[in-house]
């Protein structure tokens, strides 16, 4: 089961192709990296973002355990982004997941980045995301 | 308050002294004026196919200017702005505060939509019936096809999103306005850092009032990136009897080999996400 998860984030990363020109809406792309409470403990994630409607919508992980991203919020006079959903827990429910942090170089395609802090039910720890 | 009387005199000559000076000076500048006249005859008649349809083309080239920022060339007034959405307006802030270091066109990406007729390499229109092809020297060395045959422009989830988009075109009397849609998000609406979204419409107007004028008129619609429509314009001169050269743009683009981003890195140079630490 393992493996075709691992198989699935595969697919869906090379799904994504190379990186090339993005000059539209500064959070929209897919965008991969880790989160976790410590180095020893991260875990991969992808974000799918797009900028629809005037919103910001995406999806963390695509494929079989995509989850939905509920509310999205950018703070353009300090570009900080605000992503929240509801996450899978180990114990089979879910649970509360939020993401805050900044945009950084914001020109770049293939360095943009996004991290902070995030929060998962109790657990606290950071995130680091590059666009790809 | 008065003037002592015993300096009128002074004053008097220094007046008339003035009014000749400025005689003579009207004089010169009305021969000047003349002989400006005399060097450059009024501009000939727009030019017209046998079937009467202006011609955009014809033996020469139309030498764009370099629009830097469109604000200055807004249409509306001295009153008028670019209605940017608080993310555009940020980015663009953002773009200046880099110098517009990382301006998609300097990447020698073409410059898309209306900002091509607003980059200072001349193009030429090649006219038929059924279309209407734009070939620009610079851009990326690029050219524009604008449909001509009454087609209707696509739904835009059926459009593959390109740096021109798609374009469809008709005369309004003397006038060529052209509808384009399906843009892609690489590039900028002008050099100074004003954004856009796949959601780009643009209506332009293209007129010939003589020979030696193009009018271009450009609606920037994108509700993705403003709150409402813009529009901007200007005149592009003729020059008669040149033509096109070969300019490509990607040949030695030493700007490329120096640029880095915000963190000091070399522009080009990626980090695999496996480097990447988790404090952020």
């Amino acid at each position: 089961m393992k493996a075709v998860a691992a198989l699935c984030v595969l697919l869906a990363a090379l799904a994504v192709g190379p990186a090339g020109a993005q000059a539209g809406h500064p959070v929209k792309g897919s965008w991969s990296g880790y989160w976790g409470p410590s180095e020893a403990q991260k875990h991969r994630i992808l974000m799918v973002l797009d900028w629809k409607n005037n919103e910001i919508v995406g999806t963390f992980n695509p494929g079989p355990s995509a989850v939905p991203i509920e509310k999205a919020t950018l703070d353009v006079a300090t570009w900080t982004l605000t992503l929240e959903a509801h996450m899978p827990t180990a114990g089979g429910g879910t649970a509360r997941y939020v993401t805050t942090g900044r945009l950084e170089n914001l020109g770049s395609w293939n360095n943009r980045r996004y991290s902070g802090t995030y929060e998962f039910g109790q657990e606290r720890g950071t995130f680091i995301v590059a666009l790809n | 308050m008065s003037l002592p009387t015993h300096r009128l005199p002074a004053l008097v000559r220094a007046a008339a002294t003035l009014s000749i000076a400025l005689a003579a000076m009207t004089a010169h500048a009305q021969q000047t004026a003349a002989a400006a006249r005399r060097a450059k005859p009024p501009s000939a008649p727009t030019p017209r196919l046998a079937d009467g349809t202006v011609d955009l083309g014809g033996d020469g080239i139309w030498s764009q200017p370099w629009i830097t920022d469109f604000a200055k060339n807004l249409v509306g007034g001295k009153d008028a702005k670019i209605p940017f959405l608080p993310w555009t307006k940020a980015m663009y802030d953002y773009n200046a505060s880099n110098k517009v270091a990382y301006d998609p066109e300097g990447f020698c990406l073409p410059p898309g939509g209306p900002r091509m007729f607003g980059t200072p390499y001349p193009a030429q229109f090649i006219q038929q019936p059924k279309r209407i092809i734009v070939i620009f020297e610079g851009g990326a060395h690029v050219w524009r096809e604008i449909h001509m045959d009454g087609r209707k422009l696509p739904p835009l989830e059926d459009i593959n999103p390109t740096y021109f988009g798609y374009s469809v075109g008709h005369w309004e009397g003397d006038t060529l306005v052209v509808e384009a849609t399906g843009f892609n998000e690489k590039t900028w609406i002008n050099f100074n850092g004003t954004m856009h979204t796949e959601q780009l419409r643009t209506i332009e107007k293209f007129t010939r009032p003589n020979r030696d004028t193009l009018h271009y008129e450009a609606t920037i619609i994108d509700p993705g990136a403003y709150s409402e429509p813009w529009t901007v314009a200007w005149d592009i001169p003729w020059t008669a009897g040149a033509e096109l050269a070969e300019y490509i743009c990607q040949e030695n683009n030493q700007f490329l080999l120096k640029l880095k981003d915000d963190f000091g890195n070399p522009f080009f140079e990626d980090v695999p996400i496996e480097h990447l630490s988790s404090k952020p």
